[in-house]
């Protein structure tokens, strides 16, 4: 009995949970592609992954992003709550609107990056990588505040791509059109729409509740039939997502409490997200550290976008200085279909990537056919992002 | 003029050693206490009857001569006269053994060969406490203290330990975090010295004999000294009250100002630099320094305040242990009672009722689950017997402390308060058979009327545990062990930093020094 019990409760002996949208897109699925994402299956490639980076660059795709982990935060001090947790400051942030924010431990290092959204000062969502509930509700001892995870609760799904406003306007769903990016509007049966995704191009977001995810995947995926509907797998969205400059935790930099090693932990300044840090207000997890770390220029490390000469992508690449010192490591690289370009985000080692950018070389190994070519490939420092889509931007949003 | 250069909130001991230290430095100090008492734990708050007095603790072990000098003790009228007090353990059998001198270098009771076995014990012990001394009572080294003097220290104490050869060396590193019980069984043979070893290492801690680490509050002990005596356990001339007065003279006389009956409510703060202290009056006192000698769990939860505190900080905070497990209970007498196998001399000695090393671990097993003790472990002392000039009319004081009484109780501390009282009693009758008629007056204290009375959560003498993991630069916190706070301007002092409970002082010395080498440097 007390066997079982452990068995059914331990994730490492269950198979993968299925998300609300499960059905539709492995009915697509002509690939195996599945990987783990906080315990659901998820896809990495539907089809074929350059169709689907298509669809996001020229029509409209679809990813299912429901496995991201939601908080939901409410009651009378939810704001200052948030203010101790976040570097940004929520009391500037406007109802019906996405903040991209961080937070960090004691010492200034970050633990998640993620999206909140505020519906009003007392009641709002946070949406992250990785699950914090046990530091989320330490941090909230002496608040008075009401904190719950509805992950299973409420599913998502991403409509990114040029020809994705013109899909929800089929859809019926016109309201879309004077949301500017990051504001969100709440229409009936709870549904949320935000101007927000992870491509760095026309897009939405839609959170609902589990029951309705199938009927409103119909009602979309018939409103873009003629429009260039396509499901799509994170492979496409990565690539997306690299050419607009934007990082993931875990994979471009270690979050605080996954870092094994002392060294691996990484301040805000460290990850290109010093702007995000409000030094104004009077208190946050990990102000003190902040403070202490800018003032004796504590950081080693600064976030980089590099564009690499050739056509090679340089994904995990070591960057030299002057073909012979290691100063840094390539965290996310791709062929860049939109720029034309081999492009990459990486971690360098200060002084170099701030204030020495030149002489910068990557080593790449390609493997063809059971050889390796060995390149060293020069480097330039550039912003972000790769690629700038002023549909991005232009609201009412354009309409094909 | 209420604006000071330095605010002390709690006039304990270590409050009132920081304010000597600061005063005179020409500082302008306030002392700011909750009661209408000086001397905080150790402050005569507890009323017998109407005219009598006893505080809780009764001995000092640690109150080292430089301290004394610091502090111009001996201006202010402490007498430096040294009462060793001998202890005798003793049983229900009217056996006992008498141990004397600066922690049992006279043994009675014994025979030789035990005598030489516990000569050989107490050489070693002796040794590592000498190793641990030089750590005591210094600000302990941590991430910012750790100059290259500092660390010499350690290399110092390294190379000591070293010379003495290879076994003693061996020695320190294996005996250093064992149970003292192991160490006792393997050395010496004697029940009643054991128990009695057994109960000074465990006594105002949460562990027993047979728990790991325990060893380690009897170097503790042993570390500690009064004016140059190692080891000894003192009563100071004329009892604790007496030596509380000559803090709290050489205090004034420094100039420092006290105000009693006004409790600090709430820290002042402005972009995280503390600026004063408003008291439950609604009164406001300003200063750039406070300095909360109160137990950290108060200074931080209360004072600082959850929300200022960082996540990962208010987690270890939280899990400080501060619920204390030592009672005391005052008994006035009508005469001197009459012992049946005790002289009347040694009336003076501190009598511990410490049969053998099962039986301190036995009474320790209840108070894992909040309950009170079979037979309850106790040491008891007539402070009026050791000291003539303790002696008042109203008759002769008992101070007896009572070792595994837990904060929470399965049946309440209400109900449970007769039963214990009743326990000891019938244990005092088998050394005093005529005790129970001529107690005129009693009071019990248990650790949840310290924490009413003293105003210390969990009512522990020690404010926290003081084992192991919160020792040196891990007490209170290992970030915070530089008597420093999050806060700039408010610092920390009293039993729950560096080096902990009992009269020593030496925590208040500290956190002055840090803030006067603060200061200096501009810093914090």
């Amino acid at each position: 009995m007390k066997k079982e019990l452990i068995k059914s409760e331990s994730s490492f002996n269950n198979p993968l949970k299925k998300t609300p949208f499960y059905e539709k897109f492995s009915s697509q699925m002509t690939q195996g592609y599945w990987y783990d994402w906080s315990g659901y299956k998820a896809a990495s490639i539907i089809q074929d992954q350059e169709l689907e980076y298509f669809a996001i660059r020229s029509t409209t795709s679809l990813f299912d992003i429901s496995p991201l982990i939601k908080y939901r935060i409410k009651g009378k001090d939810t704001e200052k709550f948030l203010n101790k947790l976040t570097v940004r400051n929520v009391i500037l942030q406007k109802n019906n609107t996405v903040q991209y924010t961080l937070w960090c431990n004691d010492d200034g290092h970050v633990l998640d990056d993620g999206t909140l959204f505020k519906f009003s000062k007392f009641d709002y969502r946070l949406c992250c990588q990785e699950r914090h509930l046990p530091w989320l509700l330490d941090t909230a001892i002496g608040f008075d505040i009401e904190l719950f995870e509805e992950t299973d609760l409420v599913a998502g799904l991403s409509i990114q791509g040029p020809t994705s406003a013109s899909v929800l306007n089929n859809a019926g769903f016109s309201i879309i059109n004077t949301l500017k990016p990051f504001d969100f509007v709440t229409i009936e049966k709870n549904i949320l729409i935000s101007r927000t995704g992870f491509t760095g191009d026309l897009g939405y977001e839609i959170f609902l509740p589990n029951q309705l995810a199938n009927n409103f995947w119909d009602k979309i995926w018939e409103a873009g039939k003629y429009l260039g509907i396509k499901a799509i797998g994170f492979n496409a969205l990565n690539i997306a997502r690299v050419e607009t400059g934007f990082i993931v935790a875990n994979s471009d930099f270690i979050t605080a409490e996954h870092a094994i090693r002392n060294n691996r932990t990484r301040n805000p300044d460290e990850i290109g997200l010093s702007w995000m840090v409000d030094m104004s207000k009077p208190f946050f997890n990990g102000k003190d550290a902040i403070v202490k770390i800018r003032k004796n220029n504590l950081s080693k490390y600064v976030f980089a976008a590099l564009e690499i000469d050739g056509k090679e992508p340089a994904d995990g690449a070591i960057i030299y200085h002057d073909k012979k010192h290691e100063v840094g490591i390539i965290t996310a690289a791709t062929w860049s279909p939109t720029a034309k370009k081999s492009i990459a985000l990486a971690s360098m080692k200060l002084p170099y990537g701030q204030k020495i950018k030149s002489n910068l070389w990557v080593e790449i190994y390609a493997l063809r056919e059971l050889e390796y070519y060995k390149m060293m490939k020069k480097v330039s420092i550039v912003k972000t992002p790769f690629v700038k889509l002023k549909r991005r931007t232009l609201t009412p949003p354009l309409k094909n | 003029m209420k604006s000071y250069d330095v605010i002390i909130i709690g006039a304990g001991h270590n409050g009132m050693a920081a304010s000597i230290k600061l005063a005179k430095t020409g500082r302008k100090v306030l002392i700011l206490e909750s009661s209408s008492e000086f001397g905080g734990m150790a402050s005569s708050n507890i009323l017998l009857n109407d005219n009598v007095n006893q505080p809780l603790p009764h001995l000092i072990n640690h109150l080292c001569s430089k301290s004394i000098k610091d502090l111009d003790l001996i201006k202010y009228g402490l007498k430096t006269k040294k009462f060793f007090i001998p202890s005798i353990s003793v049983d229900k059998n009217q056996n006992y053994i008498s141990f004397s001198g600066s922690y049992g270098s006279q043994i009675d009771g014994i025979d030789s060969n035990e005598k030489a076995n516990w000569e050989k014990l107490k050489k070693r012990m002796f040794f590592q406490a000498n190793l641990l001394k030089k750590f005591l009572y210094k600000s302990p080294i941590n991430r910012e203290n750790n100059s290259l003097f500092d660390k010499l220290d350690f290399l110092k104490t390294g190379i000591n330990l070293r010379i003495k050869g290879r076994e003693e060396f061996q020695e320190f590193f294996r005996m250093m975090l064992m149970c003292v019980a192991d160490i006792l069984e393997e050395e010496i043979n004697n029940d009643l010295l054991r128990g009695l070893l057994a109960f000074d290492a465990t006594l105002g801690i949460n562990l027993g004999p047979r728990s790991p680490t325990s060893y380690m509050g009897l170097l503790y002990r042993l570390a500690g000294e009064f004016n140059g005596a190692q080891g000894a356990q003192i009563f100071p001339e004329g009892g604790i009250p007496k030596l509380i007065e000559t803090f709290y003279k050489s205090s004034t006389s420094a100039g420092v100002k006290f105000i009693f009956k006004n409790e600090a409510k709430n820290l002042i703060f402005e972009n995280n630099k503390v600026t004063g202290i408003k008291t439950q009056n609604g009164e406001e006192f300003f200063a750039d320094i406070v300095l909360s000698s109160v137990s950290p769990i108060k200074t931080f939860f209360d004072f600082i305040g959850p929300q200022r505190l960082d996540t990962g900080l208010l987690r270890e905070i939280k899990s400080l242990r501060y619920k204390g497990n030592v009672s005391k209970l005052n008994l006035l007498l009508n005469k001197i009672p009459k012992s049946s196998f005790l002289s009347n001399e040694q009336l003076s000695a501190r009598i511990t009722y410490t049969p053998s090393i099962n039986h301190v671990e036995k009474n320790f097993n209840p108070s894992k689950y909040q309950q009170l003790p079979e037979d309850p472990n106790f040491e008891l002392l007539f402070p009026s017997i050791i000291d003539e000039t303790n002696i008042n009319n109203n008759g002769i004081i008992a101070s007896i402390i009572i070792q595994n009484t837990p904060y929470s109780l399965k049946d309440g501390w209400d109900s449970s308060k007769k039963l214990l009282y009743n326990k000891i009693m019938l244990t005092l009758e088998t050394i005093f058979p005529d005790i129970k008629k001529s107690v005129l007056a009693s009071k019990l204290i248990s650790p949840l009327d310290i924490e009413t009375i003293f105003n210390v959560p969990g009512g522990h003498w020690h404010h926290s545990e003081l084992q192991i993991d919160r020792m040196y630069s891990l007490r209170p916190v290992f970030k915070y062990s530089s008597y420093r706070t999050p806060i700039h301007g408010l610092y920390i002092c009293g039993a729950g930093t560096h080096p902990g409970g009992g009269i020593s002082g030496k925590s208040g010395i500290n956190a002055a020094n840090q803030i006067i080498k603060d200061q200096k440097q501009n810093k914090h």
